[in-house]
């Protein structure tokens, strides 16, 4: 077998493209291993956390506006502002809950709250840590054991594309811009694979939770809002914001997730697809156009 | 990875089994010694659940503390939106108050239960007859003058007079399962009580009637332009199974 390093320019392209592919299989087929042993947990029955498991800190604030505009906490003003409806905020809330109450004491722009990072933090502290206790995110000692296997993979592919560099260097080659590309390129995918939101428990969970709830979003379009229930909360929570019914228009279109670009396909692509993982359903009608 | 299903609810639709596996365990974790039984009653006792069809729970208590019963609040909201649960509470101390006072109903529940957990608190209960035939005559003159009521306000409204009619089916099956029991015999499931009085009664298309009561209770729509005419039918069926019900007290 020849020596892969003295391989010609496109040939070398070629076999450091198989070896990326093989990095990554690598990195696919690893990245699960430290997490603990799959145990069975209750389903969750916080619309608050199943919403952070779906979506992260900004899923959940969207899900509890529109949880606190369901239980009359939060009233809708001017088409796209929000306003706390009650003057005292009453016992028995979460904390994400209670501050965004009194985030909204003045109208406020349903923007500007989603967008606010002492929110997402107060949301962060309230599920993450709750979630990663129970198997269902990454933890410190798993994202540590991540960064450990992102940096063995960037090692070898980092190491080859240099090694390759300098013998072509040494013989007065310097078209090397296609392998520095794929070595970048390689090196994020690795770092997207190796960096689930979830761990398999966490997917298992809200697979789960789809199916538990599979009969609510059947009978979405029969839930009115004020709902006397938490079947809004849920029903957003589980499946994202756009599968509460097209009556409540006007509170997702408040809802909505901010576009990347000009190009309405990429926005719904990229907003939805980061928190609706492959359970969207319905929700992708809170992208917006 | 698949959390384990509760024994008695293995084979009930999956999100049922695992809504009821999901409430037995916190509650046998939040209520502790205070719990006695968990009951699940209805059709889906009988496997019979519809898409509208609501799961009805009773659990049983040695008493009701509030801090153990508030710490299940969370997981009943979401159950109650998942399977759109009922759940009625009651002490071990109240069963016999609670049997005569709502004897149709807990003669449907000693002919449709599963119990879930704990033992069966409703093993050797007995309906006395009296009550159980009052009761039922409550229950019929209470439907006759709730579905005339609905008649009257909503005859110009199909859905609304579709939604009366399938909200009528539970109580008049029931009633029909427990006039047969009443006169003797062994009394089959509520539908089938109902369709045997309906063919004992004089010819009235009673057939088109409990065709019409089974689909509004499973689509809760029916054919446009039929709710009203069904629904006067189905008063017709209370007035039949009151007036069998007055004769109960005559054997």
């Amino acid at each position: 077998m020849p020596n892969p390093f003295y391989l010609r320019g496109p040939e070398f392209l070629v076999f450091y493209v198989c070896l990326g592919l093989l990095v990554i299989l690598s990195v696919m087929l690893w990245r699960r291993r430290p997490e603990r042993p799959a145990r069975v947990p209750a389903p969750l029955t916080d619309y608050l956390k199943i919403a952070y498991l779906r979506g992260g800190a900004d899923e959940a604030l969207r899900v509890a506006i529109l949880a606190l505009v369901d239980r009359e906490l939060l009233a809708v003003v001017n088409d796209d502002r929000i306003q706390t409806s009650t003057p005292t905020v009453p016992a028995g809330l979460q904390r994400t809950e209670q501050r965004l109450l009194e985030a909204c004491r003045k109208p406020t722009k349903a923007r500007d709250v989603l967008d606010d990072e002492s929110l997402k933090a107060t949301a962060t502290t309230e599920c993450e840590a709750h979630l990663a206790r129970a198997g269902l995110l990454p933890d410190e000692r798993l994202k540590t054991a991540r960064k450990g296997l992102v940096l063995t993979a960037w090692l070898v592919l980092g190491s080859v594309a240099l090694a390759k560099i300098l013998v072509a260097l040494s013989v007065g080659r310097t078209n090397i811009g296609f392998l520095v590309a794929a070595c970048f390129v390689f090196s994020y995918i690795v770092y997207t694979v190796a960096h689930p939101a979830r761990t398999a428990a966490g997917e298992a969970m809200l697979g789960d939770l789809r199916m538990l709830f599979d009969a609510l979003r059947d009978r979405a379009m029969s839930i009115r809002m004020p709902s006397g229930g938490n079947e809004v909360a849920l029903l957003a929570a589980v499946f994202g914001v756009g599968a509460v019914p097209a009556g409540h228009a006007y509170v997702k279109t408040i809802l909505r997730k901010p576009q990347r670009d000009s190009s309405s396909g990429a926005s719904c692509g990229s907003a939805c697809g980061s928190s609706c993982g492959g359970g969207c359903g319905g929700g992708c009608g809170g992208c917006g156009s | 990875m698949k959390a384990p299903v509760l024994n008695g609810a293995t084979d009930l639709p999956a999100p049922v089994a695992a809504a009821l596996t999901t409430f037995v365990s916190a509650a046998t974790a939040a209520l502790g010694s205070d719990l006695r039984a968990i009951v699940l009653f209805g059709s889906g006792a009988e496997n019979r659940l519809r898409a509208t069809s609501d799961v009805n729970l009773i659990v049983v208590l040695a008493k009701f503390s509030a801090d153990p019963v508030r710490a299940l609040s969370d997981t009943l909201l979401a159950i109650r939106a998942a399977v759109r649960l009922n759940t009625m509470w009651l002490l071990e101390s109240e069963i016999p108050h609670a049997v005569e006072a709502f004897a149709v109903k807990f003669a449907d529940v000693q002919r449709r239960r599963r119990v879930l957990w704990g033992t069966d608190p409703f093993a050797h209960v007995a309906i006395p007859r009296q009550a159980a035939i009052a009761r039922l005559g409550q229950v019929l003159m209470n439907l006759i003058m709730r579905l005339r009521a609905g008649y009257a306000m909503h005859s110009h409204q199909e859905e609304r007079l579709a939604a009366l009619v399938a909200d009528a089916a539970g109580p008049l099956r029931a009633s029909a399962a427990e006039i047969l029991e009443l006169e003797g015999g062994a009394p089959p499931a509520p539908r089938e009580a109902l369709q045997r009085i309906a063919g004992t009664l004089p010819p009235g298309e009673w057939t088109d009637v409990l065709s019409a009561l089974s689909e509004a209770r499973e689509t809760r729509t029916m054919a446009p332009g039929t709710a009203g005419p069904q629904l006067l039918k189905i008063i017709d069926l209370a007035c039949h199974l009151l007036e069998r019900a007055a004769a109960l007290e005559r054997r």
